[in-house]
């Protein structure tokens, strides 16, 4: 089946757009979170009436009533962040655009080497974010996602760029698309996690080492356990995607290769992210292990996951044909 | 996700009570909190062991151990693999270091001692768990959910207001009212007024149960599966067969230690086409292999399309379709024109040739001296002129050339080691080489003729039966289940009193919840204006605003 060329430029100049768009609103969350006004006081001093609920702590930006000079600087960073916003819906419909032509140019799904699978992670990345924006106040994530969204793209289009390609037989498989789709599904939130399980640690040690109200910067931020609640809730949410994307694969593989666990090197660090997530969640339950230690057991978990994709494909050989670079 | 404490205020003792056991896990979850009843004195320091073992942060540390251990597994050449050639090769390349790693079993990580310690103590660890929290959950099922805590206002969400009907009138409204939202529901009336508790989300704990329960038939079963578990492959040309038996194999089947030769099921299976379709580029777009087969020998026959991906099943066993090649037949006849070999030879395919195959034909016996020849099959015979040498232009056999050596003298079967394809050339000399299409005959000094007479394909299967596999899904997506509702139901509580006084029924409504209290509070404002409602009360004048108090989430 022939490729379908035009398309698939379209696809890739798509993509280097939308890599810029993130670029410009990476770079506007920052700023917004550098320079923007500090929080209201009663941001980290609310616990005891709404503790409960993330959507009642402001975001980055609250509002708040004073001095003229702070006002405009606050219009001014809020109005970036705003602007940050609408840049990255800009940034994330080219992305789609990118990846639906890509898609088309080969008559597949878009997720078949590791370039496409690169971009579409990223793409489900961004697509949390933005989905959460819409019911919780959590700008004051975007630099921190925008991040490794940013860097997983640059790999993508350079080091790890592929032209459009059909399948090879062993790929074209009905349980394979399920298995990728549910993996990078799940890694996709699990990278936005990730952004948020950093924050977290970072908000955590300045609250205990100002004993509750952080100054400058991470003063905009709110609390810490809320940032740790926005960081639970979605690696609980992404924690049984990326279980049924391990069934799949196994069932996959015994469809494929007769032996639907043989442990090679894919398998087992999917094994291992697994296995780390579960320990993360599973801590948050454990005396002793809440909070702090949890969450850097998240970390260690994002950490498997990349090695899971990247470096097995890169550096291990091993039967999954995925390592098409 | 539970936390443990509820409130963090001392005068909220009440409402500890009345969240008491929403969680079995409670009681199992400290490290220190008490698994089973009593101690049994004698025994303090097994009994601290097992108490120590059974801990979720030695489940936690257990499960860190098992991630670790599994990662020299996937850096190093394992013998697990169908192919142990990676691991003598690794040998060949670290020749003081390899014999350290395998006496550690780092070639064996995923069956050696330290792994299998690991995933047995934390099966012993999920038993130790499971068994009081079961006890406790099942007794937690049947129980009433718990009387109301004295005062409702102190809880974290909590409204009241006044209605004419009696208490008990109230009271029933009110667990109708529960009942209908799926809420489990207790009615309890006393001198004062009546008071109905109710509780919802049990189906959490349930979850979380099955989930670990799950894990530990999936440990069952890929246990199970590794006794009993077998896997070899064979080659079939196609036009011929090949029948279910250990011999008949080109790599035995290997698996658990549990086989023996009666447990390969003794299907047949006959290949009558292969066909490979490819990209103009050359990369292969599908492959099938046309069969026919029988469950056993005699049985009559079905056709089926073995395809990559598309395994037959025969009785418990699956045949999976793994590689292709060319095989050509060789006619080989002495001077006298006698036929002396006729058979077809398998080429093992080169990677990245376009199907290059190469192999070997030895003729041992009928001429003398014996004859050996080594070859390369091109499924498109392509002769670079500048340079002068053969290369395939296209995967698909068009227009198939052998590129050939024959050798004579002494073959040295049963002298030296050698397989199907190589020759031993100590006791051979090269008399000829060249190039021959199918149909065509070389003839060499003494009288002796080789001919190319046809070229086929053939298909390699490879067959596996995995008993063990079947349980380990069931159990996979019971855990999967479990894990869906243990994440995502949510435990409340609701209790609704009614107390008789002069000016008419004073009712409050208080809600307890455990996870996500934020979704919490405007169910919980609909619960109650729904119970207003149905009470007829006027929806004017609640005697409290609803109240919000920090809660765990
Ligand atoms: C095979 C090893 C294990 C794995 C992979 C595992 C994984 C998990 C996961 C993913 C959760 C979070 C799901 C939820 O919130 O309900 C969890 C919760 C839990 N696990 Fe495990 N676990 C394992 C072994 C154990 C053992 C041995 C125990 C007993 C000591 C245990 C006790 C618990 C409890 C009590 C919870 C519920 C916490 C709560 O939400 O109240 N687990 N586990």
């Amino acid at each position: 089946m022939p490729v379908d060329q035009g398309l698939a430029e379209l696809s890739d100049n798509l993509l280097f757009v939308a890599t810029l768009c993130y670029v410009v609103a990476m770079l506007g969350y920052a700023a917004e979170f550098a320079f923007g006004r500090r929080a209201p006081r009663t941001a980290t001093a609310l616990p005891p009436i709404a503790g409960g609920s993330v959507d009642t702590l402001p975001a980055g930006v609250g509002s708040g009533e004073l001095s003229g000079r702070r006002t405009s600087r606050r219009s001014w960073a809020g109005g970036v962040g705003r602007a940050s916003v609408a840049v990255t819906v800009l940034g994330w419909g080219l992305h789609v655009g990118s990846v639906v032509t890509r898609g088309l140019s080969v008559d597949r799904v878009p997720w078949g080497n590791m370039y496409e699978y690169s971009s579409v992670l990223a793409l489900a990345a961004v697509s949390t974010f933005l989905f959460l924006l819409t019911r919780q106040p959590i700008r004051y994530l975007g630099a921190l996602v925008m991040l490794p969204v940013v860097v997983q793209l640059g790999i993508a289009s350079t080091a790890l760029y592929a032209p459009a390609k059909p399948l090879i037989p062993a790929l074209n498989s009905y349980w394979l698309k399920i298995h990728t789709s549910a993996a990078v599904l799940s890694s996709g939130i699990f990278m936005f996690a990730f952004a948020a399980t950093v924050l977290y640690l970072v908000k955590d040690r300045s609250e205990r080492r100002t004993g509750g109200s952080s100054r400058g910067a991470l003063g905009h931020l709110p609390a810490a356990a809320a940032i740790d609640r926005v960081a639970y809730r979605t690696t609980a949410f992404a924690f049984p995607i990326w279980t049924f994307a391990v069934i799949a694969g196994a069932i996959w593989a015994g469809e494929a290769w007769g032996k639907y666990w043989q442990w090679d090197p894919k398998e087992t660090w999917a094994f291992i992210t697994w296995v780390v997530y579960a320990g993360y969640l599973h801590a948050r339950a454990t005396a002793g292990w809440k909070g702090r230690r949890a969450a850097i057991v998240g970390v260690v978990g994002f950490v498997a996951l990349m090695f899971c994709y990247y470096g097995v494909n890169i550096w291990i050989p091993g039967l999954h044909s995925y390592a098409d670079i | 996700m539970s936390e443990p404490t509820l409130t963090e205020r001392a005068d909220a003792a009440d409402v500890a009570l009345a969240s008491g056991r929403l969680s079995t896990a409670e009681s199992v979850r400290g490290d220190v909190d008490s698994t089973v009843g009593v101690r049994p004195p004698g025994v303090p320091l097994l009994r601290r062991g097992w108490r120590q073992l059974t801990s979720m942060s030695t489940a936690l540390v257990l499960l860190f151990l098992l991630a670790l251990a599994a990662v020299p597994g996937s850096l190093l050449p394992q013998r697990t693999a169908l192919n142990p050639v990676p691991v003598s090769s690794y040998y060949a390349e670290h020749p003081s270091l390899a014999p350290i790693l395998d006496r550690m079993g780092l070639f064996d990580v995923y069956s050696s001692l330290w792994f299998y310690t690991i995933y047995g103590l934390l099966a012993v660890s999920l038993v130790g768990c499971l068994t009081p929290r079961l006890r406790l959950h099942a007794k937690a099922m049947r129980a009433r959910p718990p009387a109301p805590p004295r005062n409702l206002s102190r809880l974290p969400v909590s409204t009241s207001f006044t209605v004419d009907a009696p208490p008990t009138e109230v009271a029933a409204a009110a667990h109708r009212l529960l009942r209908r939202g799926r809420w489990r529901t207790d009615r309890r009336t006393a001198d004062e007024g009546a008071s109905v508790a109710a509780e919802k989300g049990y189906l959490r704990e349930s979850g979380n149960l099955l989930f670990h329960v799950a894990l530990l038939g999936l440990l069952a079963a890929v246990a199970y599966g590794s006794l009993y578990s077998y896997r070899g492959q064979f080659s079939v040309i196609e036009g011929r067969g090949f029948t279910n038996a250990a011999p008949l194999y080109d790599i035995m089947p290997t698996g658990g230690q549990r086989l023996s030769a009666d447990d390969l099921v003794p299907f047949t299976i006959a290949l009558d086409d292969f066909r490979a379709s490819y990209f103009d580029n050359g990369q292969p777009t599908d492959f099938h292999a046309l069969v026919r087969w029988a469950p056993r020998v005699g049985e009559p026959e079905r056709t089926r399309d073995i395809r990559v991906n598309h395994p037959l099943a025969v009785g418990g066993a699956k045949v999976y379709l793994m590689g292709h090649g060319f095989a050509p037949r060789f006619v080989v006849k002495d001077k006298g024109g006698k036929v002396v070999y006729d058979d077809y030879r398998i080429f093992l395919p080169q990677e990245g040739t376009n199907e290059v195959g190469v192999g070997v034909l030895k003729v041992p016996n009928g001429v003398r001296p014996q004859v050996g020849m080594e070859a390369a099959i091109f499924p498109t015979l392509t002769i670079d002129r500048t340079e002068g040498f053969f290369y395939s232009s296209s995967p698909e056999p068009k227009r198939p050339g052998l590129s050939y050596r024959i050798y004579q003298g002494d073959l040295r079967l049963g002298v030296s080691a050698q397989n199907d394809f190589s020759l031993d050339k100590r006791g051979l000399l090269p008399v000829k080489d060249g190039t021959l299409l199918p149909g065509e005959t070389v003839t060499l000094d003494n009288g002796t003729t080789v001919t190319f007479a046809e070229l086929r394909e053939y298909a390699v299967f490879q067959t596996t039966r995995d008993p063990g596999a079947r349980p380990a899904l069931v159990a996979s997506v019971c855990a999967l289940a479990g894990l869906v509702a243990s994440l995502f139901v949510r435990r409340r509580r609701v209790w609704v009193r009614a107390t008789g006084t002069g000016g008419g029924t004073v009712v409050s409504v208080g809600g307890l919840a455990r996870h996500d209290p934020d979704s919490f509070r405007p169910e919980f404002d609909d619960l109650a204006a729904d119970l207003r409602r149905a009470l007829g009360a006027a929806a004017d004048r609640p005697t409290d605003p609803p109240q919000q108090h920090r809660t765990e989430e």
